[in-house]
């Protein structure tokens, strides 16, 4: 279990360095709470995100239904909660499929070089040539729209820039005179990739993922706003705010509420993802 | 058999869109058991690659197209251009190890010195971790790092260069293995700190009755250290013998003019001699002698046709016309 302590002290160490980064501090407070109100939203919900109340349409914020109500009569403020649920799990679900496969697919481009580096990129740059959003969409409306292949698509549309940044970390750590010491002392590919080229190739990786992570929740948003994500009556952050342009001028809480905790959310993640980079550079280091 | 190593005929090739450029050409020599060799020669020479092509550890596009490694342990000889990979890596860091140029690269950031030394025990004996931390300690030791115990669980940017190279040359020597290619071993340390490395290096060969390559573009580091002598240029061997015939019987003008260009460090009075011009580029070689242009006493010979390695006296080869019983009609 020696691993394991070092892994916690390692991460107490970046957590700290986050605090003491002003960003950093503002970016882990923000995504805390995205966490909170992910994880507590069955008691900080003050209504039923389905139930309707017939008698208060388009209610502007009050004391009874704090982000007002929609079209529906349906409470803003819980659906908005409930909301955060979906956008993190789209979000870590979609950015695990990528990270894992982009991930893998770097490492083999990068370490193997040759013929397997060329198909592996060539791929990457098919599926970089087109806007994330329009391959998104064509892969959600091959599959069908619903929760499970939205993040399967949002996961195929982000591995390219996860294979573009493990492939270019893996080049720079393998022209290392440690990688060359590795094969010197007689250790195999596999070894060498698992105990030296992955875990130094971590913290540019770790970085990507936090900035991908607000992009997958953007992706869905984009997503449900054009009614191919979430269906309805699951609540989620794009759909509600594609719902709202309606009632625009009637109810501009309906769009504002969601359109602040987007905004939130990804500025959050990208603020955390900018403040790692830094403190995990080692550069930066002692 | 009285040679651990011998090279016949290397030819490494670099191969690039298809065009292959040569960067070692027909390139022979052996390393005598317990001897030490010193390969010598400008960055550039090809010096580094053939040690990389003995350990097979060329890496696309660089690639051994031609010539025998023949490894011979004393029970059995093997051609390293033909072992398959399970056996090579059997023979890594076991049999042959290697002595990096930049210490503070050739160890991992992410692992403390002992994690690092234990892993070439890890991989290549079944001892276990309380030997493996007594056999470290022992190394530490004996490459005369100050509180081993401590240094052990330190980190390599917490040490400093010289810290390091002891380092390395522990991970070298644990195996106790029967040749170690030190490529430019002192190149990244200060010179007081680059006399000790190499003292170390001489104490513990004798010690351990290894063999050493010892590649290096200073002749200082020699003649600290060698029996024998290869001058490499522009990828081939200009010159061979024992370090008496290198240093006291200089015949190739290269040498020659490496050697001044030693001497003349201490001479207050002259400017620091320098060999005209650069190495020619590989490829582009002209069809006589590649030294020719740089060359102080090149004749016409020497831009038409291309010397042999030739025997001036017995073990003492040079690849020169001035050599060539005085024949220049060829």
């Amino acid at each position: 279990m020696d691993w394991f302590k070092t892994l916690i002290k390692e991460i107490a160490k970046v957590i700290k360095g986050l605090l003491k980064d002003k960003v950093g501090r503002i970016g882990l407070i923000g995504v805390l709470i995205v966490i909170v109100l992910a994880l507590g939203a069955p008691m900080i919900a003050t209504h039923d995100v389905t139930e309707m109340f017939a008698k208060s349409k388009l209610k502007p914020p009050s004391g009874d239904f704090l982000f007002g109500t929609d079209d529906f009569g349906r409470d803003v403020f819980s659906r908005i909660i409930f909301g955060a649920r979906v956008s993190l799990k789209v979000g870590i679900i979609s950015v695990g499929i990528s990270a894992t496969s982009g991930f893998i697919l770097g490492i083999l481009a990068g370490y193997y070089e040759g013929k397997t580096d060329g198909i592996i990129m060539g791929i990457m740059d098919v599926l970089f040539a087109f806007p994330s959003i329009l391959l998104a969409l064509f892969i959600v409306s091959v599959l069908g729209p619903n929760l499970t292949n939205t993040m399967i698509a949002i996961g195929i549309v982000s591995t390219p820039v996860f294979t573009r940044t493990v492939r270019a970390s893996v080049i720079s750590v393998k022209s290392m005179e440690y990688i060359t010491s590795a094969k010197s002392i007689g250790l195999s590919s596999i070894r060498i990739i698992l105990k030296h080229v992955a875990p130094n190739i971590l913290a540019p990786f770790t970085v990507q993922a936090t900035l991908a992570l607000s992009s997958a929740i953007l992706t869905e948003a984009s997503l449900s706003f054009l009614g191919l994500g979430i269906q309805p009556p699951n609540p989620s952050w794009g759909s509600m705010l594609s719902d709202s342009r309606k009632y625009m001028e009637l109810a501009p809480w309906l769009a504002i509420a969601p359109s602040a905790f987007i905004i939130g959310t990804i500025l959050s993640f990208n603020l955390l993802g900018d403040s790692l980079r830094d403190v995990l550079d080692p550069k930066f280091k002692l | 058999m009285d040679n651990i190593l011998e090279v016949k005929n290397l030819n490494i090739d670099i191969v690039e869109n298809k065009s292959t450029k040569s960067l070692v050409e027909n390139v022979s020599f052996n390393v005598k058991r317990k001897g030490s060799l010193g390969i010598v020669g400008e960055s550039g020479c090809g010096k580094s690659i053939t040690a990389m092509s003995i350990m097979q550890l060329l890496s696309h596009p660089l690639k051994a197209t031609k010539g025998k490694i023949i490894f011979n342990d004393g029970s059995k000889s093997i051609d390293m251009r033909e072992a398959n990979s399970n056996i090579m890596r059997k023979i890594r860091g076991k049999e042959i190890s290697m002595i990096f140029q930049e210490p503070m690269t050739a160890l991992d950031p992410l692992f403390t010195i002992e994690e690092q030394i234990a892993e070439v025990l890890k991989f290549h004996t079944d001892l276990k971790k309380v030997e493996m931390k007594k056999l470290v300690l022992e190394m530490l030791t004996k490459v005369g790092i100050p509180q081993p115990q401590r240094i052990m669980k330190n980190y390599p940017h917490q040490l400093s260069g010289g810290m390091l190279q002891r380092v390395v040359i522990s991970m070298a020597l644990i195996l106790n293995p029967k040749l170690i290619i030190a490529d430019e071993p002192t190149t990244a340390l200060d010179v007081t700190i680059q006399a000790q490395i190499l003292e170390l290096i001489n104490d513990l060969r004798s010690s351990y009755d290894t063999s050493i390559i010892m590649i290096t573009h200073d002749l200082g580091v020699i003649a600290e250290t060698c029996e024998d002598v290869i001058v490499f240029y522009a990828g081939q061997i200009v010159e061979e013998g024992n370090i008496m015939d290198i240093f006291h019987n200089t015949s190739h003008p290269y040498t020659k003019g490496l050697i001044n260009a030693v001497r003349s460090l201490g001479d207050k009075e002259t400017e620091l001699f320098t060999i005209p011009g650069t190495v020619p580029v590989a490829g582009e070689f002209s069809k006589g002698c590649r030294f020719a242009e740089r060359c102080g006493e090149a004749m016409a010979i020497c831009r038409e046709k291309e010397p042999e390695l030739m025997e001036i006296s017995p073990g003492h080869n040079t690849r020169c016309w001035l050599y060539n019983g005085g024949d220049t009609n060829v």
